[in-house]
């Protein structure tokens, strides 16, 4: 009796077209992938695993825990960066929004000369920031600067020491920084451009006046812009490094001293690999807080055209 | 017809026999043409009965053979002055250094920015240089971080000539602080501080040269220099670069005082009655008589308007002639005379602490011993010397640094007391920059209140008695 033989089971499985495209998708964007394990995550496990440590990344290598954490609340300059960072951050974002915005719906007119309005107040963000902080470092200096003998053409004078100054050196850098707030105001150009003009048509017909149009047509149109501003803002300024390095080397008496600036110094100048990695996750969770904080309020305030509330 | 397939067996056959034949092609040894120069005798003849023998010069075209193979070499690599001077020398004496030594082959890399934030990459990665230019604090950050080579097992084998011959001050810096015999460095250049003056200005308002001044002839003297116009002071006695700690420390030794304690690395000595009398010397000249500018009223604080009159003095050393002088040419006559006096009478003059090291990861620890001894020796030290107008590390060298000297700046070349930069070494009042065991932490208390003090005149000397105790229990918790 012949015994009828189930047909022989082939030797690999066929992989589903779901799989197949899943794994095209992972090939294309390999490239990306292994450069960011390689170049970020894993450089970001590894500044963990060194802030656990004492060592120079040359011969010495103790095992501290947690030491450089505890340790950072107590030391004075690390407090003394951590504030004037803070201060410069929530001073420079909301003046840098104000200042970018306000150039945006000046520009928004339809005026001749435009393009080049638009340009010059660009400028500014293209300039490299060695150049920048060339040329403010004599428009700073209290004797000769171009601000104080404008100041002084008005009656204020003697002007403000600026970077000479523990109470001025920070707002002088502030000054900077809201000067070169174009790239942000190009951003706020392109928003401003997109509203459908017919939201306006339709609020005139009901009597709205400008103010109430901007309130409530031109600020929840663009709220994901000012969003966006916002939250990428928060995290530059916060890493704010160049000005404080190359104007002032974070004084006077640290009144410029950036949390950043502290960390290089720590890192590059003081071989402190360990406590400048423990500063820089210090500085991360900060930043993923205020930046989860942003988030979360975005809810009540940000306008998606496409979201669907409940 | 087929024409039969080149099959891979046939193919890699093919290939074999062409890379053995190109093998001994290339060890074949080559037959080069050189061209040499040489004197030889030419017979000439003037008249028709007399010929004249002359030498003359001539080219002429010689075959040389060259072995194919050449002889390993080891290379070593150091980093040295970025002055396209210091390369050009380099380029021209160091051939002589390979001829001494076949088996080395040297290379030089100019000083790049951000130097020591490139080599201790380099360091990590394993591939820094093996020598290199090293100074002051930088020196010590080396040696406490196993960066550099202790060479105490070398230094039996330099001449004793240069051990005679450089400052002991200067080896006695270098060496380790523990008691131990272990040295990381050898001298490299002097930089000793003196007095420049604008002698044409001293004339002009009729005051003595400061040959021999003490601290209180620079002020009263110093009031006859200060010139205002429209409101301004225009015009300033003298300066000097006080808010870096080597030209701060150099005003401190004048009084006889100290910024760091000689006999102990954590203490620092600012709150010393002599430390204390500098300060309130240099808070009379900056903020009261305002003899020195204050950081504010120049344009460049770092390049004071000696060459434009503004400046009739400036505490500085070597390294700034060749800017003043082409900034000067024939506009003014300008001098040197000593660092002035202590109220002692005592004299103080920085030396600069520039030396080479070697790199402790180097390879090849042997050849580039042989290189160092190199730059120290008279060849290494003429590079340095006609490059960057730095005085030489040994003393016996100073003849051939005036001749430099007075070739480079001609018009200097008479009546220049070039021996003030000689006088520290010779006379023995020469130190070199005090250091903290840790610099790092005692810079960060001691430039923001340098800051204050200098720039802004915020705080008195007073002030540094409670910085002094600061940076001590900073260093002293950090270096235990």
């Amino acid at each position: 009796m012949v015994r009828a033989s189930a047909p022989a089971a082939t030797g690999r499985r066929r992989l589903s077209l779901k799989t197949k495209e899943a794994i095209a998708g992972y090939l294309f964007i390999s490239p990306w992938l292994i450069g960011f394990v390689v170049f970020v995550l894993g450089a970001m496990i590894a500044s963990l695993v060194i802030s656990l440590y004492k060592t120079n990344l040359l011969s010495t290598f103790r095992f501290v825990g947690f030491d450089h954490y505890l340790g950072a609340f107590q030391d004075r300059l690390f407090r003394k960066a951590l504030s004037v960072t803070t201060y410069y951050t929530f001073t420079v974002v909301p003046l840098q929004t104000i200042s970018a915005l306000s150039m945006a719906l000046l520009l928004n007119q339809k005026l001749r000369g435009q393009g080049t309005f638009r340009t010059i107040y660009y400028l500014p963000s293209v300039v490299s920031s060695v150049a920048t902080i060339s040329v403010w470092w004599w428009m700073l200096n209290p004797d000769v600067g171009l601000i104080n003998t404008i100041l002084a053409k008005i009656g204020i004078d003697p002007g403000p020491r600026w970077l000479l100054s523990q109470q001025w050196a920070l707002p002088a850098i502030i000054l900077m920084a809201v000067w070169g707030s174009g790239g942000s105001m190009l951003i706020f150009l392109g928003a401003l451009q997109g509203i459908p003009k017919e939201l306006y048509e339709s609020a005139m017909l009901d009597g709205a006046a400008a103010l109430r149009r901007f309130l409530h047509i031109t600020i929840p149109m663009i709220s994901s812009t000012i969003f966006f501003s916002l939250v990428m803002g928060l995290i530059g300024a916060f890493q704010v490094f160049g000005a404080s390095y190359l104007m002032t080397e974070g004084g006077p008496n640290n009144a410029t001293l950036t949390y950043v600036l502290y960390l290089y110094r720590k890192s590059f100048q003081q071989l402190r690999f360990g406590y400048a990695s423990a500063l820089a996750w210090i500085l991360f969770v900060i930043l993923m807080f205020f930046t989860l904080l942003m988030f979360k309020s975005s809810d009540v305030w940000v306008y998606y055209e496409t979201e669907l509330r409940k | 017809m087929t024409g039969k397939k080149l099959g891979r067996r046939e193919f890699l056959k093919l290939m074999a026999g062409a890379a053995a034949g190109s093998a001994l092609a290339a060890c074949k040894p080559q037959i080069v043409k050189e061209t040499v120069v040489v004197e030889k005798p030419v017979e000439k003849i003037v008249k028709e009965t007399v010929v004249v023998t002359e030498e003359k010069v001539v080219k002429e075209t010689v075959e040389k053979v060259v072995t194919a193979t050449p002889v390993p070499r080891t290379e070593v690599s150091f980093w040295g002055n970025p002055l396209p001077r210091y390369a050009e020398n380099i380029a021209r004496y160091l051939p002589r250094f390979e001829e001494e030594h076949p088996t080395i082959k040297a290379t030089y890399v100019p000083y790049p920015d951000e130097g020591e934030a490139k080599f201790l990459a380099m360091a990590v990665a394993g591939n820094a240089p093996d020598v290199r230019e090293n100074a002051g604090s930088n020196y010590w950050n080396h040696v406490r971080n196993d960066l550099a080579m202790d060479l105490e097992q070398y230094y039996s084998d330099l001449p004793r000539a240069y051990m005679e011959d450089w400052s002991p001050r200067f080896l006695e810096w270098l060496r380790a602080r523990d008691g131990s015999n272990s040295i990381w460095g050898v001298p490299m250049r002097s930089l000793h501080m003196v007095l420049l003056y604008n002698a044409s200005l001293f004339d002009e308002v009729g005051a003595d040269y400061p040959l021999d001044w003490n601290h209180d002839e620079y002020l009263s003297e110093g009031a006859k220099f200060r010139k205002e116009e429209d409101g301004r002071v225009v015009r300033w006695a003298g300066h000097s670069i006080v808010k870096a700690d080597l030209w701060f420390e150099q005003k401190l030794k004048a009084f006889g005082g100290n910024l760091v304690d000689p006999e102990d690395w954590t203490r620092c000595a600012l709150g010393e009655p002599e430390s204390q009398e500098a300060l309130e010397w240099l808070y009379k000249a900056i903020w009261e008589d305002n003899i020195w500018p204050q950081t504010a009223q120049i344009e460049n604080y770092w390049y004071a308007p000696f060459d434009s009159g503004g400046i009739a003095s400036q505490e500085c050393a070597s390294w700034i002639i060749g800017v003043w002088y082409e900034a000067i040419q024939e506009r003014f006559r300008w001098d040197f005379a000593p660092y002035p006096k202590g109220p002692g009478g005592t004299r103080a003059a920085n030396a600069g602490a520039d030396c080479w090291t070697m790199w402790s990861g180097s390879p090849h620890p042997d050849e580039a011993w042989e290189l160092m001894k190199w730059l120290v020796s008279d060849d290494g030290e003429i590079c340095m010397m006609e490059a960057a107008g730095s005085e030489p590390a040994r003393h016996s060298l100073y003849g051939d640094w005036y001749e430099i000297m007075k070739k480079q700046f001609p018009l200097m070349a008479e009546d220049t007391n070039w021996q003030a930069f000689e006088q520290p070494m010779a006379e023995g009042f020469d130190y070199i920059t005090g250091v903290f065991a840790d610099p790092g932490i005692a810079g960060e208390i001691l430039n923001p209140a340098l800051g204050q003090f200098i720039d802004a005149g915020e705080v008195t000397p007073d002030y540094f008695k409670g910085i002094a105790d600061e940076i001590t229990a900073a260093v002293r918790a950090e270096y235990g």
